[in-house]
């Protein structure tokens, strides 16, 4: 299945959304696991800034739990550490 | 989420198009029984970190951003009065130093409601609010600003 993960802050440099394939059954914490890969596969630099540990995935209205399925055509969206005001 | 409701507005502007507006913010929130009005204005500044800046990006992700204003403003209500009347507007786009990023309007009956209430939203965006800052420096450089991590999910 596939998942579309939008991108904010230091993950803009990727682009503005990212669509990964993943198997059935997967789960917020796999999600997490397989975008640092590809991360660090893509943009060496930006891995090192170490964002990914310290970032949360949510839909349009909450932070998603860690143990949460998802669903395949889900949209996503990735929060790293915020720094607004 | 109503960002819109009786005595609380949150909003997100792409600055670019249009600018925030400190009075608009103010006449918001003013209401007869209001003796207090309090405003914090944050805006660009030309140095961080030993680094001589030109202008802040802010990229946003407007739901969440709204809701949590939304919240914060609820929050302060609860905390110290149902009278109060906020409004939450921030930037959204590039900023040259000096470009305002974000207004915070509180109004009370009385100061002390305003301003706390005003102190509270500040702290808790910079905490909570799904808010991120680039900076961009003389030099030609940028850089996204290391933040605080979101509490929520992750190891449950």
């Amino acid at each position: 299945m596939k998942v579309t993960v939008q991108l904010h802050g230091a993950f803009k440099q990727l682009g503005d959304q990212i669509e990964l394939t993943l198997a059935y059954g997967t789960r917020v914490a796999d999600l997490q696991e397989l975008f640092m890969k590809t991360v660090e596969k893509c943009n060496p630099e930006l891995y090192k800034q170490g964002w990914l540990r310290a970032s949360r995935f949510c839909d349009d209205t909450r932070i998603l739990r860690a143990s949460q399925p998802l669903n395949d055509g889900q949209r996503l969206i990735i929060l790293p550490p915020v720094s607004g005001g | 989420v109503d960002t819109l409701q009786a005595g609380l507005w949150a909003d997100i502007y792409n600055v670019e198009q249009r600018p925030l507006n400190p009075a608009e913010a103010v006449s918001f929130v003013e209401a007869p029984g209001n003796g207090a009005a309090v405003v914090f204005i944050g805006s660009v500044r030309n140095r961080n970190q030993g680094r001589d800046v030109v202008g802040v990006s802010y990229d946003v992700f407007e739901p969440l951003a709204k809701k949590s204003f939304v919240d914060i403003c609820e929050e302060a209500r609860r905390q110290w009065s149902p009278e109060l009347r906020m409004c939450i507007v921030h930037a959204k786009g590039r900023l040259d130093v000096g470009g305002i990023s974000v207004i915070i309007a509180a109004a009370s009956p009385h100061r002390d409601e305003a301003f706390k209430a005003c102190r509270y939203a500040i702290e808790e965006i910079k905490l909570r609010s799904a808010v991120w800052k680039q900076e961009h420096y003389t030099d030609g450089d940028s850089e996204w600003l290391q933040g605080h991590a979101l509490c929520g999910h992750s190891h449950d």
